[in-house]
């Protein structure tokens, strides 16, 4: 549904965009995740026909957004962070105008927007007195109209209350259930979680990493394993886009990787040098809520193998571990052998925001 | 159907015919209007200052003109107050409108920018041309609104006399006609700014000197004239117009200087300012070009027939003053253009072309559409032609009349005189002209914004009309005052009224430098043409080729990720050193390749910015 093969910007001498490539196909809903800065907005605003791009090739429902942009605005519905809205006109008067603007031909369009996106208690409702959140449905109302296949939105949950995000997000999966495809960025990765079948996390204008969630998280669970134990990392899925030279390149990383002690991860698509954090140095925190005598489990688990840390605090014990999944395994099973009942294990960090400290190096633009 | 006022679009037209055309687009104006206008009414129904404003301004005016009539007439008879209050009201009306059209129209499309209203407005597909008429009849309504308020106002001098009531209407009418020029003035500044203040200060900035010039210049400034051609119309009075409208007989003058003329002075400057907004509205990729070269062409042609059609109201010995008057004229037109052409792209985005073959574009459609060379031919062609035909046309009326006699007198006494003169100021004019042309597209075929390259192109223009100047001053001061040192101002444009002198004083040696360089202007302007020419072709030939080339390798691209997907559902694995199937999604190859190197290429890049 939409493809972007090797796509590159700059703005004056900054390359904002970086030979950015990946696939989005139909029904998905792709988080696409990065900090201020790293293009992400760039990105979309090529894909909503709204930037040209320097070089490179994006297609929206097999349409090139370069030669026939009036044929993609026709497929798509973009929704800017920050949009504004019209003063002085009542949220059923700016639907109309979108609706005219788009050529839809029956008014019951904009009632069964409002419909869907719960505002048409709000229809006489001036625009500019309404929320932020209710702006927000507004905006999708407005996306709406004209039925577009591929929604576009850039940070649609900014400065939202947490309520409204929830409302926001209970949306999109509606539309996904509606057959629409949805493009949303972010760098609120917990917005994203719930939401996203698959992600791609940009970071100084490259693509670090896309795919399914639980799929990068295996991968990189596996790669984490496998150093555990001293194994080079297993092989990674082709890159996307790839042509037969860069599929080589990723190829030759792989074989440095190989190579190299201590393993560390080549990110595909980097530079030449850009070298993820190592899985080995990623240290990872857990909760481990304990039934009485927390100092003496601390003590069971203090040294015990890939234990870098306890700390006892209120709730339970704060233990710090490099490794698996099957470190926490382990330090379960041996609190319940030595009597202490675990009543609960809970990771510091959901597996999205793990996924992007991985990948990610923290570096701006 | 139009959602907003519930009205059924209509169906037609029914026939080709231009009537039905007609009814057809009065038909869709009543019943499917352009949708920014009726969204703007209501947004503008709803603004609780503007009733307030509007009855601040008419009684402003009121109390303005019941005082002027007030002191008027006790010193003069009632008519001739009325003609002062019907000179007033209108003069300040005329100001309203001059300058609070533009300011209106400024708001409009800045305003949506600022606003953040205008990404969600491109992207639904309304042409850059429905946007413009939308917002032009927004800003129109707003300063007929005005108009309307202050109507009962401006009724107020038909009331003592010596002003028809005819005289007021069409004086009201004439004021909507100017308001026409007013908005279209204020939507192009709009159309270019990015925030709603610069845009309003800038109209404001431009149009008040601007509306002062015009009101002199073709106000009082030509009231003289029209006096004297209409005995009728007093002179001296900027507000003649209507009054020449009213009381002028009937005739060929009366069509070509009070209607054909005006309505010109109004509808071109009107049409151009249009399609600059439109032109401002369109992406950079598209076709930008074809609405200004179309008003170019128009435009061109009636200045043409305007410069020449004095030559049949003047008497045969003034048909030298009226050719340097329309080469002088045309010149500056045509300048103009040159400087606004500055913009032109090197050649067509492949966008542009892919259009072009999908519509199966003729020839003459390509001609008009974007690209430096086909613009560079059309503005030499229409240049030249019109400034040697202005200059054929009056040479052969002085020809016709060279043995005319009045009396004991040839009504010509020297003919080759004329001749020599009106054939060196048009050679000048046109040769002259080939150089802007040249130094213009050459600047731009060298890869220079159009910002740089009208800078310099004003630039080079000032020095080379003044420089030479500079320079003969001081060989003058030098050569103790000699004529003889004005030679080297031969270079610069103006040294072409110092011929016309100089032919009459019998000075070969002023009048061959000045032919010398006309030709030598129009050499360089020539070789700067053929040089652009092959420039412009060079670099579009390299990013057709870069565009190929990138095409040639995302297929190539695409087919290695097919023939891999068909080799994993076939339950191969690919070998290592094979394109890999693609997955729905994956990372991206080879970050660290430039983008020459990498499987990219410049897409449909503007052709003035080839990209690799």
């Amino acid at each position: 549904m939409i493809r972007v093969r090797h796509l590159w910007h700059r703005f004056g001498p900054f390359d904002v965009l970086r030979d950015v490539s990946f696939d989005v196909g139909a029904g998905e809903i792709f988080g696409f995740i990065g900090p201020n800065g790293a293009g992400k907005t760039t990105t979309i605003r090529i894909m909503a026909t709204l930037l040209e791009p320097m070089a490179g090739r994006v297609e929206i429902d097999g349409i090139d957004v370069s030669m026939d942009p009036d044929a993609v605005r026709r497929s798509i519905g973009y929704m800017p962070d920050h949009a504004g809205v019209y003063d002085r006109i009542t949220v059923r008067e700016y639907l109309e105008f979108f609706a005219d603007a788009f050529g839809v031909s029956t008014p019951k369009v904009v009632d069964a927007v409002l419909e869907l996106t719960d505002i048409g208690r709000l229809s006489d409702k001036l625009v500019v007195t309404m929320s932020k959140g209710q702006k927000q449905r507004l905006q999708l109302a407005r996306i709406l109209l004209h039925d577009p296949r591929v929604l576009i939105l850039d940070e649609p949950a900014s400065d939202l209350d947490p309520r409204a995000r929830i409302e926001i997000r209970d949306l999109l999966n509606e539309l996904r259930g509606l057959g629409k495809t949805i493009f949303l960025s972010s760098h609120i990765l917990t917005e994203l979680s719930d939401v996203c079948t698959s992600i791609g996390i940009l970071e100084r204008g490259q693509l670090v990493v896309a795919g399914p969630i639980a799929e990068i998280g295996a991968r990189l669970e596996a790669q984490r394993a496998a150093a555990a134990i001293g194994h080079a990392p297993p092989p990674e899925p082709p890159p996307a886009g790839a042509d037969a030279e860069a599929h080589a390149a990723h190829a030759a990383a792989q074989a440095a990787h190989a190579a190299q002690r201590p393993v560390q991860v080549q990110v595909p698509g980097a530079p030449p040098g850009y070298v993820a954090p190592s899985p080995l140095l990623a240290r990872r925190r857990v909760k481990l809520r304990v039934i009485g005598q927390p100092q003496a489990a601390a003590g069971l688990l203090t040294g015990g193998p890939g234990v870098a840390s306890v700390e006892v605090n209120s709730g339970g014990l704060l233990v710090t571990f490099d490794g698996s999944e099957g470190v926490i395994a382990d330090m379960v099973a041996h609190l319940v052998r030595h009597g202490i009942g675990v009543v609960g294990v809970e990771q510091e960090r959901n597996e999205l925001e793990r996924i992007f400290l991985e990948v990610t190096r923290g570096d701006m633009q | 159907m139009s959602v907003q006022t519930g009205e059924q679009s209509p169906s037609g037209p029914a026939s080709t015919r231009a009537v039905d055309r007609a009814r057809f687009r009065w038909a869709v104006l009543l019943q499917d209007p352009n949708p920014i206008w009726i969204r703007e009414l209501k947004q503008a129904a709803r603004l609780g200052r503007t009733p307030v404003i509007l009855m601040v301004v008419t009684i402003l005016m009121a109390l303005l003109i019941a005082s002027v009539g007030g002191v008027a007439s006790t010193s003069t008879s009632p008519a001739r107050t009325g003609g002062v209050l019907f000179q007033t009201f209108f003069s300040l009306a005329f100001f309203v409108v001059a300058w609070v059209g533009p300011a209106v129209a400024a708001n409009s499309i800045a305003s949506e920018r600022e606003g953040k209203t205008w990404e969600a407005l491109v992207l639904t597909g309304l042409r850059p041309e429905t946007v413009a008429r939308g917002k032009f009849l927004a800003a129109f309504t707003a300063i007929g609104t005005y108009v309307v308020m202050l109507a009962p106002v401006g009724a107020v001098p038909f009331l003592f006399g010596g002003v028809t009531a005819i005289e007021v209407v069409v004086a009201f009418v004439l004021l909507f006609v100017f308001a026409v020029l007013g908005v279209a003035f204020g939507l192009a500044i709009s159309s270019k700014m990015e925030s709603l203040r610069v845009a309003i200060v800038l109209a404001l900035l431009l149009g008040v000197p601007l509306s002062m010039a015009i009101f002199g210049a073709l106000g009082v400034g030509l009231s003289f004239p029209i006096h004297d051609l209409w005995g009728e119309v007093p002179e001296g009075l900027p507000v003649w117009l209507p009054t020449a409208i009213v009381r002028a007989p009937f005739g060929v003058e009366y069509v070509l200087y009070l209607f054909a003329l005006p309505l010109a002075c109004i509808a071109i400057p009107a049409w151009f300012l249009y399609e600059v907004t439109v032109a401002n509205l369109t992406a950079p990729n598209d076709d930008r070009s074809s609405g200004l070269k179309g008003w170019f062409i128009i435009a061109s042609l009636t200045f043409f027939v305007a410069g020449a059609l004095p030559g049949f109201a003047v008497s045969p010995e003034d048909l030298r003053g009226v050719a340097i008057l329309a080469a002088t004229g045309l010149l500056g037109h045509f300048a103009f253009c040159t400087f606004v052409f500055a913009g032109e792209p090197i050649g067509p985005s492949r966008r542009v072309v892919t259009h072009w073959d999908r519509d199966g574009a003729g020839r003459v459609k390509r001609f008009l559409g974007p690209g430096l060379v086909p613009t560079t031919t059309l503005e030499l062609a229409l240049g030249v032609a019109t400034i040697v035909g202005i200059a054929a046309f009056c040479m052969a009326g002085v020809e016709l009349n060279a043995n005319t006699m009045v009396g004991t007198y040839r009504l010509i006494d020297d003919p080759a005189e004329h001749h020599g003169q009106i054939a060196t100021f048009c050679l000048y004019a046109a040769c002259f002209y080939t150089f802007l042309v040249g130094l213009r597209s050459r600047l731009r075929a060298g890869g220079r914004s159009p910002a740089i390259t009208r800078v310099l192109l004003v630039a080079i223009a000032f020095g080379v009309a003044v420089g030479p100047w500079v320079v003969a001053a001081i060989a003058g001061i030098l050569g103790g005052g000699s004529n003889d040192s004005l030679i080297v101002a031969s270079p610069s444009p103006f040294y072409a009224l110092y011929v016309l002198e100089a032919i009459e004083r019998g000075d070969e040696v002023h009048v061959m430098a000045g032919t010398a360089a006309s030709v030598g202007w129009g050499a360089l302007g020539l070789l700067l043409v053929v040089s652009a020419r092959r420039k412009a072709r060079h670099v579009m030939s390299e990013h057709d080729r870069l565009l190929d080339e990138a095409a040639a390798r995302f297929t190539a691209e695409d087919e290695a990720i097919e023939e891999a997907e068909r080799q994993a559902a076939a339950g191969d694995e690919p070998a290592a050193d094979e394109p890999a199937a693609e997955g729905p999604h994956a990372d991206a190859p080879r970050a660290d390749a430039p983008p020459a190197d990498a499987p990219v290429a410049p897409v449909d890049a503007p052709a003035d910015e080839p990209r690799s």
